[in-house]
């Protein structure tokens, strides 16, 4: 996709040359950005009366301040109401209304070839977001091409900010400084979220009078008993083990069977300390490595995992689950509100569980996580008018999403057309281990039948878990499959509290080397990883880690470990 | 003259193979019509191949009321249509000066080479943009035509298919007293029309296409060209997802019939344009290749 997209961009500037000194409409020109970023130097006077005022998180400017950002959360297939648009829409509205902030967003679109070509041309709007591991921002902090936000952080951040940005025990905030200065606004989660558990079908297992999956073992014996046992009854063959669903073609393709390599105590997508306390990649550590793929040789072998596996996409996870093909696939807390679901609303009998991943000896599994989970960094034009505005937006789309007054269908999802209205903001952050939370929540509220207690969003989900129960409406069922009593989050509470979460060692932004190589590597361990579970020899692994330190791995080690002593503490 | 029973066959074979082939570039099509005809859930149990499953005409009823789909629409019209005229103008006006002997027009040597050249050496994305930019196109539809309006392989076709014809009628028409005006507009450009239709067909498909152009240089998305429009709603799932409120990426698969069905509607433009056209189209590029 990005090759076609330069060859037009090629054709494109081909032919531009003769004709550059063409001005053509001038009337659209309002809208460019050059225009747009000397509108606050007009109401700059403002500034100054509104800085005496207080240090209110939400005191209103009067008169209004104008500021421009570009959103990038907005993706390509955001849905709109009629009329409405990046810059017109109710959080727009509500800036203009509650702070008195005009927010005028140039353009909303998570394209990154636009984003770089913005920062690139060097004109940037007051405030905007960069992909959270994006070196874009280690490059402007390093060109002064940002504002400061420390102090103002400090001064104007609502109690539920720093409250939110600090659940970690300042973790992520921390990491997400350079020199010790707040250049950003993080948007992150606790990477507990990124947590895999084990899904089993269990009325299949119950059918099938298997254990519950507490060792490799047990897993294999189960994913035998739904290939070969036919656990749907329908006296065919067509059933499969362990499910693996992916694209090859893509860095992560096969995240589904990571779990086999952390139950053999390998860790493929982190780095880790070896013995020598160096950091090392996880896909390099042959010895561990070498064993998982092994035993999934030998499962697809025992065509416990589909023969096909190679050559589905993404896109077929939801149509093969509709179909009742597999029982047992590992993937993310969230799964019953994808793809499961599916399978659910099909056949109202099926019934999925989630069980903690397994080990392949007597040492517990760990469960690596990313080091810091930092998915968007909202960053202020370093001469902008009012960066303490960015922080009283904060302020406000806190409020509104996650305070006591929360109103979830006006700011934050709108179920009945389907909308994300939180990605029409323009700085936000979310609320870290809210889903631990509503677990917890909900299953002590269900326990004490006292719902006072519970935020509003927790209350909505709640409401949906004792529907479930009550009236068994399938349309909640995830809801109780995540958060009712034996709900999937309770793992990621589970491997918390056990010391099994592995956090990556290495927390800066991608460096040279592994924006150069890391996908394609990652992309060719896609490649052996399917030759060898299709039946080559597992020693073929050893050569791709020698080719993996050749093509570029070695300088990604040397810049991991560099930035490992600077930032050890 | 009656034909060996070995050339029958022969033929017949010939045919079924041909008529196999040509089948198997029309079954995509068939598929994406059969999806965009049936109900989205059956498209996500995989049940529709070359079929409508549960058929309905949803998907065709949300892209006709769907008020961004028919904008985009209405905007990658005007684009072509604009697109084609200034081009056109801009090509013919080029190419036929160029199309001089050189004892006529002196230093054309160093005018084609100062056209060529550009064909080459680019001035890359981020100069391009700023150039854009900082002549106030963004934004604009204009962003969209100006920027590629000198097409200079183009230009060379015209330049080549006009330095074809005789100068016998060149000669006779100065005779006549007709000035390059004259010889240009009433001679050289009817006589073109067949080299003439390929390139319109050219820019048309160019213009109808682009979509990276939309994607960088427009910023309101009611002004989205069509290919950009979809480029941003067909996108691929598979990704990992980590964050619970991101998951409407992945649920979009479910929106695949329409997504097809808009794709289909897409392409019927440039479908229709080709019959037209086509009957030029053979002559119009071979006729330019062979000079004297």
């Amino acid at each position: 996709m990005k090759r076609v997209a330069y060859v037009l961009a090629t054709v494109v500037a081909l032919t531009s040359l003769t004709l550059a000194g063409c001005s053509g409409n001038n009337d659209n020109a309002s809208t460019t950005p050059q225009s747009q970023s000397d509108a606050p130097s007009s109401s700059s006077s403002a500034s100054t009366g509104t800085v005496a005022v207080d240090a209110d998180p939400f005191g209103k400017y009067d008169p209004p301040i104008k500021m421009t950002a570009v959103n990038t959360l907005i993706a390509g297939n955001a849905k709109f109401l009629p009329g409405e648009s990046p810059s017109n829409n109710i959080w727009i509205k509500t800036y203009a209304d509650e702070l008195g902030i005009d927010v005028n967003v140039l353009w909303g679109s998570d394209n990154v070839d636009k984003l770089t070509l913005m920062v690139a041309s060097g004109d940037l709007p007051d405030i905007f977001a960069l992909p959270g591991d994006s070196t874009m921002f280690d490059q402007l902090v390093d060109q002064g091409q940002l504002a400061d936000l420390t102090d103002v952080y400090e001064k104007y951040a609502s109690p539920l900010v720093k409250d939110l940005m600090t659940r970690d025990g300042g973790r992520t905030l921390e990491g997400s400084k350079r020199n010790g200065r707040m250049y950003s606004i993080p948007r992150w989660h606790d990477p507990i979220d990124a947590s895999l558990v084990l899904w089993v079908r269990e009325d299949w297992r119950v059918k099938l009078s298997l254990p519950e999956p507490k060792t490799m073992d047990d897993v294999v014996a189960i994913a035998n008993a739904f290939a070969t046992q036919d656990p749907d009854g329908n006296n065919k063959a067509d059933t499969t083990g362990l499910y693996v669903s992916g694209d090859g073609t893509e860095p992560d393709g096969y995240y589904n069977l990571d779990p086999i390599f952390y139950g053999f105590h390998a860790y493929p997508n982190s780095w880790v300390e070896d013995a020598s306390g160096k950091l090392v990649y996880g896909k390099t550590q042959a010895d561990v490595m070498k064993p998982a793929l092994k035993m999934l040789q030998d499962m697809y072998k025992n065509k416990l995992i589909p023969k096909e596996f190679a050559l589905k996409k993404g896109e077929q996870l939801e149509e093969d689950t509709a179909q009742g093909k597999y029982g047992l696939i590992y993937g993310e807390y969230y799964f019953p509100d994808y793809p499961l679901r599916s399978l659910k609303q099909a056949d109202p009998k099926s019934d999925w569980k989630a069980y903690a991943i397994v080990s392949a000896d007597d040492r517990q599994a760990k469960m690596p996580v990313p080091g810091l989970e930092i998915l968007n960094r909202f960053v202020v034009r370093k001469n902008a008018e009012h960066p303490e505005a960015v922080i009283k937006m904060l302020n406000l789309a806190t409020e509104k999403l996650f305070g006591p007054n929360a109103d979830y269908a006006k700011y934050n999802i709108d179920a009945q057309t389907n909308r994300s209205i939180w990605k029409y903001t323009v700085v936000q952050q979310l609320m870290p281990r809210q889903e631990d939370n509503k677990y917890v929540n909900i299953n002590k509220a269900l326990e004490t039948k006292i719902t006072s207690s519970l935020t509003t969003i927790e209350k909505d989900a709640y409401d949906k878990v004792v529907d479930y129960m009550n009236n068994g409406t399938l349309d909640n069922w995830p809801y109780f499959a995540m958060y009712g009593p034996g709900g999937s989050i309770r793992h990621h509470l589970e491997y918390e509290k056990d010391g099994r979460l592995l956090y990556d060692k290495f927390t800066g932004t991608l460096t040279p080397a592994m924006i150069e190589n890391k996908d394609a590597l990652d992309v060719r361990f896609n490649d052996v990883l399917v030759k060898i579970i299709m039946g080559s020899d597992v020693n073929e692994y050893d050569k791709f880690v020698e080719d993996w330190y050749k093509l570029g791995g070695d300088k990604m080690t040397q810049e991991a470990n560099a930035w490992y002593t600077a930032n050890k503490k | 003259m009656k034909r060996s029973a070995g050339k029958i066959t022969f033929d017949y074979l010939n045919m079924t193979i041909l008529f196999l082939i040509s089948l198997l570039c029309l079954f995509p099509y068939i598929h994406i019509l059969a999806v965009s005809l049936s109900s989205s859930a059956s498209v996500a149990e995989g049940k529709v191949t070359f079929w409508p499953v549960d058929f309905t005409m949803n998907s065709y009823n949300f892209v006709a009321s769907g008020s961004r789909f028919m904008t985009a629409f209405g905007i990658s019209a005007k684009r072509v249509l604009l697109g084609v005229v200034i081009y056109m103008i801009i090509t013919a006006i080029t190419a036929y000066p160029l199309s001089k002997e050189d004892r006529r027009f002196k230093s054309r040597t160093v005018y084609v080479w100062y056209f060529v050249v550009t064909m080459f050496v680019s001035g890359g994305l981020i100069p391009t943009f700023l150039v854009v930019r900082s002549t106030g196109l963004m934004d604009s539809i204009w962003a969209l035509i100006l920027p590629g309006a000198v097409q200079i392989f183009n230009i060379v076709i015209l330049l080549n298919f006009l330095r074809g014809l005789p100068k016998e009628l060149e000669e006779s028409s100065f005779l006549d007293g007709g000035g390059h005006l004259t010889y240009f507009l009433r001679i050289a450009l009817p006589l073109s029309v067949p080299c003439l239709m390929t390139l319109t067909l050219f820019t048309i498909v160019y213009h109808w296409n682009a979509w990276f152009d939309g994607l960088i240089y427009i910023n309101s998305p009611d002004r989205y060209p069509l290919q950009t429009y979809i480029q941003m709603n067909v996108i691929e799932p598979g990704r990992r997802v980590r964050d619970i409120t991101d998951l409407d990426v992945l649920k979009t698969v479910s929106q695949s019939t329409l997504r097809a069905a808009e794709v289909l509607v897409t392409s019927i433009p440039v479908l229709l344009a080709y019959p037209f056209i086509q009957k030029y189209f053979i002559t119009g590029i071979t006729l330019g290749s062979v000079k004297e």
